[in-house]
């Protein structure tokens, strides 16, 4: 600043001026703030639910985004719950990490109310059900294309329903929440438990709606995956079974046959094929890719003992602690395999243990490898059409015992793909002879445990069925008899066989 | 209108005035040694000039050839003067212009170099010169030499000899000025006498002490609300990456957590106890008026990018009649910084170098088992294992000779160093009449005591004042800072932390192999076989930079008198990137690398920018009549942040040659934007009549974007008041009480440090896969949005009082306080089958109060010897009133079972697990006590708190308190003649801290190193060890998992925070030089043996109060011992 000094009083005044105008700006960019939406902001990166549930891409992301609990619940708790529950699978103790006990008490019968497999498996369940809520409850107001809009209402109906008929089975009486949740405050109404028959009518209505709206197929192959009306029938079928309803699940498997859009692999190991998932045989499966997108799956590595030291199994060696040696299958398993059936060598993988010199096979079917370690494709089976087989034949069975029926064509169906000779009525073979209905339960039984192992049936099964304390209990007398000479058996160990999951403490405390 | 106006000339040396210029820097020089508040003393030129009937122009040509100053004047004012004649030979410029101005009806001010000529106000007579005479003394009549004695209104002046004399030739009606530090101002009107002795009274520091509050200045002495002020010399010499460490001890009612030694990593600090639940509780951080966002965690630390050594002066507010005027964030306390600025007539250079070595303190280090007693240990195991179960195992060989193994590796030792640590600081500080400024210079280099970890930091700061025009006052001040960080993964659980790894590993292994290469796989037989930590820090590449810069503007118009309007402006900009790499060969914990190709290497790129901005628009206006003094403030301010962040992670490397993403095969990337504003109305009265009642209230109206529409405006205002009983005619006149004085206010103050958008129920990605191929998802998420989302409010009460004895050698602040955080913005657990799994809502009030004592006494006071002493000590207690309709929160840091419980009638944050009664030493114990499933003799007794006969969930409770009973700190300052020593030491009593890494470091299972306790643990019947670890033969688990009740351990400490020890002296070309030795944290006194007692991490969301003091190990506390020098010219 450079002033002439004759003109003083002139240059002040202008100087003053000037800033005020300054101030004046300062002031005005700061009422600029006075706007009544200045402290109005959403979120860039996301969107909300009030700008959200409009379009029908939207709503397809939305039915998409429903699905996605499904793969926490496959690959975190539901082969802990649902398959090492039951007498098919068990685990390898491991004396060094001892980080693993939520799951060996589940294997045993011994888990507590805050059982971190359990809660996760609860929430898991009940956040999809939220986000089928969501759905439901925003789709009548959205204007969609008629048959997207039922595609979109038979997804999230269905999958509310399975993840209903999940939890009334491993729970019991669980609150039953069938609207969108829009406050806090009625986050704590919902939170009462309904009884079991509240429960089975929803998931029969959500089933029924899921039947009726859901297309046979769906157009392209990137839409593979999806639950299909066969899926919904096959589902609504084991409701149904499961509540000894038998003549109401007949109608909807033979439906599913009559619609030839499944077919039996030819090889059983196809199934498990990761090249030729979603095959002819698949009716509904947990989907997954490989890839850094967080869509892969790890059970391969869980299922593999913790002392394989081989990276044959998923290519690459496995940590040496408790993440691993799950699911490890029984003696009583291995032993229920007949001779000559194909279907062992497809599902297991013989190994001796290191550690303790006795044979612990192990999972083959998920077997695969990926390029990063625990992020595979590999897909979780729920339904495959020989299910649907095996439940036809057991539902024509329970309605009444029919030599050389039905019910034993498809049984055998499922056999003779196995490698397997026909059970029939006054076979020579006694171990193929079926003499009556309750030799056919048998039967029919046997063949779910080895044809479905592993694929989350088993404890299910044994439920339906009313099997499973008498099972357990001489199951786990063999069990412990078996581990005792190599590990320390807990004492507690299957004394407490019970079929029902205790509801989780935290939820607990929140409900009234 | 009298005009009066002040320009500034810039001149511009020619060449051929080159002496001239050289001159001139000689000068410059010189005023730097002279230490001038007084300019004109010392100009050392002389003028040698003769003019005889000269234009006065002319003359003023001459002297500013002679002297290098110049003239400023108006030239139609100048054309009246009459012709000078003069003679001078070697006169000073005084003598010069004194002749030159004799006759003539001008007068003139030096400023700077400038000399300005003004015309003289007509009715004045000139007042005849005399010389004054006299001598200074101080209250016990002891000469006081170094006094500055000023001309009233002008910058002359002189100092008083070693004998306290001095004399000066003033007007005799002028008024001098006695000015010495430590003293009080006496002014004495000279009044034509001619001996002018006068004596000094000690200045009661405490009582005028000017303390910053919320929007300006107050003297301590009308101070009504809780305010806090630290002494800054007594904390310089603390090395530290950023102030706050350095605040450990200074205040009562503020604790001051060092959670990590990460070098510049976050420091924990709460304010009167913790209030905020969901919400965050730092305190608010306000530098230079500017509010900075919150972001501070185990390996950050907002703060860390302010030079320490810039700051002036530091303010805590910490009742709610201080903080409400800060409303919005105001509710967990205000912290105040002001940085440096230049004062009028100040001229200073000052040089900081300090250079220091820092060794971690022996106490953070755990005692784990040697390799002798590793493998003595593991072969007993494997023999009480195989006598319990009947079972052959055999003992490997690695373990068969346990006394030949020696100590083995320490790899505790092999991970920590001695590490470096330097500072140095120059500020320039130049303030003249108009324009005073300030710039300086840092370099901080702190080398981490973990390998491969450091921090430094390059920082500038400019600041100018400029009065430009009459009562217009502009300003700026811009410090950038460039800092940059080699971090690694320390802190927190053994699985990614190279610290806690270290403890963990065998040893048995070394370091490196024979051929110097670093062993790949450390791991004995039955141990985790994992990577080597050594090998991880150093050659994991994880470096962050930042760049931030302050900046502020202002302008300020004095409209009238008393009447300012003022308008500021501030930006605070960061920048900041993080590279990272961790190599192929590396492996991961329970993961080695056996065959060099088995873990992929990864990278990462992350980068964010933050731009915030301020503006401030305030009208203030100070009136005093009478006794009254009237004080009003009007603000209106809004505040605006926008960031973005942007991640890039990379894997598929082909190999580790290339260390960055740009080398990988498959890159992923994720990116988050995210805005907040906020809009304040700010008013404010001060009212006080004769300093004897004072009378304060304040509101502010914040609208914030972080809370529904609706919800979004919260108002909090404040009224406080003070009573001086000691000036009432009533009180009675005992010369010892010097002032009393009663303090009460209420306020409320608010809090939104929660999320940008917490109140919208978002919908995220939510992606599945069909068909092979990606299918985009989108969904609900756990948080359920919450339309009713509003300002959290703390409603404080305060009494205080202030006591002031012995002409303030004794001076006491007692207060009391009672603090309700209502409406807390809480993260609470919504039943699941909602859809949801948590919501932020407004439930819950938590009660802090408390005592706090502030002592300060001065308990010698001589020419020689100096002490005195500063003492506060804090007692707050803390409960949890309401929680809504939640029962409890549990809370854990690391994503573990719940280690922290709070619930309705305890203080916050319990420690959570199962009581520990001992171990089942036989089988009728173990029949007779309930115990879970399968436990067997040596396993341990949990208590069964419910009585239900099973032990189970229901039986976990809280299980130990983390908050102290009470803190203080302490501490002396001695000077005796030119040495100086401080001794600083901070305390805590009655605290606890939940060891969970003892669940590793005592983990029976073998997998890894275990501390040497361990030795002592159940056997047998016959052998039972200590009592308190149980057999490694079963359910090691539950000694595990289960948490017992004895990882509660109390943390109560003594800690000398800071000896510093100086030496003070002065040479020909400095004012003073002082050179120094310290000893920071060297001495710490604690029963505690897990490390460090202040430890403590964030918790899943961000949040100390739920989950306080919970040691999962950390980056080691270290000792610093530092010698360095100030040297001010």
């Amino acid at each position: 600043m450079s002033i002439q000094t004759n003109d003083g009083e002139t240059i002040t005044i202008e100087i003053m001026k000037k800033y005020i105008y300054v101030f004046l700006v300062l002031i005005a960019c700061g009422m600029w703030g006075c706007k009544k939406d200045y402290l109005n902001l959403q979120p860039a990166d996301t969107q909300n639910t009030t700008n959200f549930f409009k379009t029908q891409a939207q709503f397809v992301q939305a039915v998409n985004g429903a699905y996605a609990p499904l793969q926490g619940l496959y690959n975190g708790s539901f082969w802990a719950m649902g398959e090492m529950r039951s007498d098919n699978t068990s685990y390898e103790f491991d004396p060094y990490d001892r980080s693993g006990t939520n799951k060996e008490e589940i294997d045993e019968f011994r888990e507590l109310n805050n059982n971190d497999m359990v809660g996760a498996f609860f929430s898991a369940s009940y956040t999809g059900i939220g986000r089928c809520n969501a759905i439901l409850a925003r789709l009548p107001a959205a204007k969609l294309d008629a048959a997207v809009a039922d595609t979109i209402a038979g997804q999230a109906s269905f999958l509310r329903a399975f993840n209903y008929f999940n939890l009334v089975r491993m729970f019991g009486r669980v609150p039953l929440v069938l609207n969108e949740v829009a406050s806090v405050s009625d986050a704590y109404k919902v939170a009462t438990k309904a009884e079991v028959a509240a429960v089975y009518a929803a998931i029969i209505a959500d089933a029924q709606v899921a039947v009726a709206k859901l297309p046979v197929a769906y157009a392209g192959a990137a839409n593979k995956g999806r639950v299909t009306k066969g899926t919904a029938e096959t589902m609504l079928a084991e409701v149904y079974m499961t509540q000894k309803k038998f003549d109401l699940a007949i109608p909807l498997l033979r439906n599913i046959i009559a619609s030839n859009a499944y077919s039996l692999n030819a090889d059983y190991a196809d199934n498990f094929d990761i090249t030729k998932e979603n095959g002819p045989e698949s009716v509904f499966e947990i989907q997954y890719i490989e890839g850094s997108n967080g869509l892969g799956s790890d059970f391969v590595d869980t299922f593999i003992p913790w002392d394989y030291y081989d990276s044959d199994v998923s290519g690459f060696e496995i940590a040496n602690g408790a993440q691993n040696g799950w699911n490890i299958p029984t003696q009583d398993l291995v032993n229920a395999y007949e001779d000559g059936d194909n279907r062992k060598d497809a599902s297991l993988i013989e190994f001796t243990s290191d550690e303790y010199g006795v044979d612990l096979p192990f999972i083959k079917k998920f077997a695969t490898t990926s390029a990063v370690q625990g992020v595979t494709g590999k897909n979780f089976p729920v339904y495959r059409y020989a299910d649907v087989y095996l439940m036809l034949a057991e539902c024509l069975n329970e309605q009444g015992f029919a030599g050389g029926g039905d019910a034993f064509k498809y049984l055998n169906l499922v056999r003779e793909r196995a490698g397997l000779a026909a059970k029939s009525v006054g076979n020579d073979d006694p171990a193929l002879n079926i003499s009556g209905q309750d030799g056919f339960r048998t039967a029919i039984a046997h063949e779910r445990q080895v044809e479905l192992a592993f694929e989350n049936h088993r404890w299910f099964d044994l439920l339906r069925t009313g099997k499973a304390v008498a099972v357990m209990t001489a199951h786990g007398a063999r069990e412990k008899a078996f581990k005792k000479p190599y590990w320390n058996v807990n004492s507690a160990a299957y004394s407490n066989i019970r079929l029902l999951f205790q509801y989780p403490l935290t939820e607990g405390t929140l409900e009234h | 209108m009298q005009l009066n106006f002040r320009g500034k000339v810039f001149y511009v040396p020619q060449t051929s005035n080159s002496k001239l210029f050289l001159t001139m820097k000689l000068t410059v020089i010189l005023i730097m040694i002279g230490c001038l508040q007084l300019n004109a003393k010392s100009y050392s030129q002389t003028i040698t000039l003769s003019a005889n009937n000269a234009a006065i122009d002319k003359v003023f040509t001459a002297i500013e050839k002679q002297s290098g100053f110049y003239f400023f004047y108006k030239y139609n004012e100048i054309k009246q003067a009459k012709p000078v004649t003069l003679s001078l030979k070697n006169a000073t410029l005084e003598q010069a212009l004194r002749e030159c101005f004799k006759n003539e009806p001008f007068t003139y001010t030096i400023d700077n170099k400038t000399i300005i000529v003004n015309k003289k106000e007509e009715q004045l007579v000139a007042p005849d010169k005399i010389t004054v005479t006299g001598q200074v003394l101080d209250n016990t009549k002891q000469p006081l030499p170094g006094v500055s004695i000023t001309i009233k209104g002008s910058n002359t002046g002189v100092i008083s000899g070693a004998d306290g004399k001095y004399s000066i030739q003033v007007d005799d009606n002028a008024v001098l000025v006695f000015r010495f530090v430590g003293f009080k101002t006496r002014e004495e009107p000279v009044s034509k006498r001619a001996v002018i002795n006068v004596s000094l009274d000690e200045d009661n520091q405490q009582m005028s002490e000017v303390v910053v509050v919320g929007y300006g200045n107050q003297e301590r002495k009308n101070v009504t609300g809780a305010v806090g002020t630290v002494k800054m010399a007594n904390i310089k010499e603390i090395k530290a990456a950023s102030l706050d460490l350095k605040l450990a001890g200074q205040l009562a009612g503020v604790t001051v957590n060092q959670v990590t030694g990460t070098p510049g990593g976050g420091v924990a600090v709460n304010i009167r106890g913790a209030g905020s639940v969901g919400a965050g509780d730092n305190p608010l951080y306000v530098v230079d008026g500017f509010p900075l966002s919150p972001g501070f965690d185990q390996y950050s630390n907002p703060l860390s990018t302010i030079n320490p050594d810039d700051i002036e002066n530091i303010s805590v507010l910490k009742d709610a009649a201080s903080t409400a005027i800060y409303g919005s964030r105001g509710a967990n306390g205000v912290i105040l910084i002001t940085t440096k600025r230049a004062k009028k007539g100040e001229s200073s250079v000052t040089v900081n170098t300090s250079t220091g070595l820092q060794s971690v303190l022996p106490k953070s280090k755990l005692k784990m088992m040697t390799a002798a007693e590793f493998a003595q240990w593991r072969t007993e195991a494997i023999q009480d294992a195989n006598a319990v179960n009947g079972t052959n195992n055999p003992i490997p060989d690695a373990y068969k000779n346990p006394q030949s193994l020696g100590k083995g590796t320490d790899w505790f030792d092999a991970v920590t160093r001695v590490a470096p640590m330097q500072n140095y600081d120059v500020t320039i500080a130049n303030g003249t009449e108009k324009v005073r400024s300030l710039f300086s210079l840092g370099y901080f280099d702190q080398q981490g005591t973990v390998l491969n970890t450091a921090f430094k930091r390059y920082s500038l700061k400019a600041t100018i004042d400029a009065d430009i025009a009459k009562g217009l006052t502009v300003g700026l001040n811009i410090a950038p800072t460039y800092s940059f960080r080699n971090l690694q993964e320390t802190d927190g659980h053994f699985l990614s932390a190279a610290l806690s790894q270290a403890y963990l590993e065998s040893p048995l292994v070394p370091v490196k192999q024979p051929d110097g290469s670093y062993t790949n796989v450390i791991g004995s037989p039955g141990t985790f076989q994992n990577n080597n930590p050594v090998s991880s820090l150093v050659n994991t590449t994880n470096k962050r930079n930042e760049f931030r810069a302050l900046a502020n503007t202002y302008i300020d118009y004095e409209v009238i008198k008393g009447l300012n309007i003022k308008s500021t402006f501030g930006v605070d900009y960061q920048t900041k990137s993080q590279d990272y790499y961790r190599p192929s060969y590396l492996g991961g914990f329970n993961v080695p690398n056996r065959d060099g190709n088995q873990q992929k290497a990864v990278a990462s790129f992350t980068s964010q920018n933050v731009f915030n901005w301020l503006n401030e628009n305030s009208i203030n206006y100070k009136k005093t009549w009478g006794g009254h003094t009237l004080t009003v403030l009007a603000d209106y301010s809004i505040q605006q942040e926008n960031s973005h962040d942007r991640f890039t992670f990379g894997t598929g490397f082909p190999d580790d040659a290339i260390r960055s993403v740009a080398n990988a095969t498959i890159i992923t990337a994720d990116a988050g934007d995210a805005e907040w504003r906020l809009q304040s109305l700010i008013g404010r009265v001060n009212y006080a009549y004769k300093d004897k009642y004072l009378l304060s209230g304040s509101i502010r109206r914040d609208g914030s974007s972080r809370f529904a529409p609706g919800h979004r405006w919260g108002t909090f205002p404040s009224v406080s008041g003070g009573w001086r009983i000691s000036d009432e005619s009533f009180f009675p006149k005992i010369a010892a009480v010097e002032q009393v004085k009663f303090t009460a206010s209420y306020g409320l103050a608010g809090n939104n440090d929660v999320g940008n958008y917490d109140y919208i129920p978002v919908v995220d990605v939510a992606n599945y896969t069909f068909g092979g191929g990606l299918a985009p998802g989108a969904s609900i998420t756990d948080q359920i949005g919450n339309t009713e989302l509003g300002w959290e409010t703390t409603k404080q009460l305060d009494i205080g009082m202030d006591v002031s004895l012995l002409k303030g050698r004794i001076y006491l602040i007692a207060e009391y306080y009672n603090r309700y955080t209502q409406r807390m913005l809480q993260y609470i657990p919504i039943p699941i089958v909602s859809g949801y799994g948590y919501a932020l809502s407004n439930v819950g009030n938590v009660r802090n109060r408390g005592w706090e004592f502030t002592l300060t006494t001065k308990n010698i006071v001589e020419r020689n010897f100096n002490w005195s002493t500063d003492f506060n000590i804090s007692f707050n207690r803390n409960k949890v009133l309401d929680l809504g309709p939640t029962p409890y929160i549990y809370d854990a840091p690391k994503n573990d079972n719940p280690t922290s419980i709070t619930k309705v009638g305890l203080p916050l944050g319990q420690f959570y697990g199962y009581i520990f009664e001992g171990i089942f030493q036989n089988q009728a114990e173990l029949d007779k006590y309930p115990h879970f499933d399968g436990e067997q003799v040596g396993n341990i007794r949990y208590k069964d708190i419910n009585n239900d006969g099973v032990i189970d969930g229901n039986d976990q409770t809280n299980i130990g308190n983390p908050w102290p009973k009470f803190t203080f700190g302490f501490s002396n300052h001695f000077s005796y003649k030119k040495f100086d020593l401080n001794i600083i030491t901070a305390g805590s009593v009655g605290g606890h801290v939940f060891d969970m890494y003892k669940q590793f470091t005592t983990n029976l299972d073998g997998v890894f190193n275990v501390e040497e306790s361990v030795i002592h643990r159940w056997r047998s019947a016959s052998n039972p060890g200590a009592g308190i670890l149980p057999t490694t033969v079963s359910n090691t688990n539950l000694a595990r998992d289960y948490y017992p009740s004895y990882w509660v351990e109390s943390n109560s400490y003594l800690a000398v925070k800071n000896i510093d020890f100086g030496y003070n002296f002065k040479t020909k070309f400095t004012r003073n030089f002082r050179v120094y030795f310290s000893a920071q944290n060297a001495i710490l006194l604690t029963g505690y043996k897990g490390g460090n007692p202040e430890v403590g991490i964030d918790g899943q969301q961000g949040n100390r109060s739920l989950s306080p003091n919970v040691n999962f190990t950390g980056y080691p506390v270290s000792a610093i011992y530092t010698l360095g020098c100030n040297v001010t010219f």
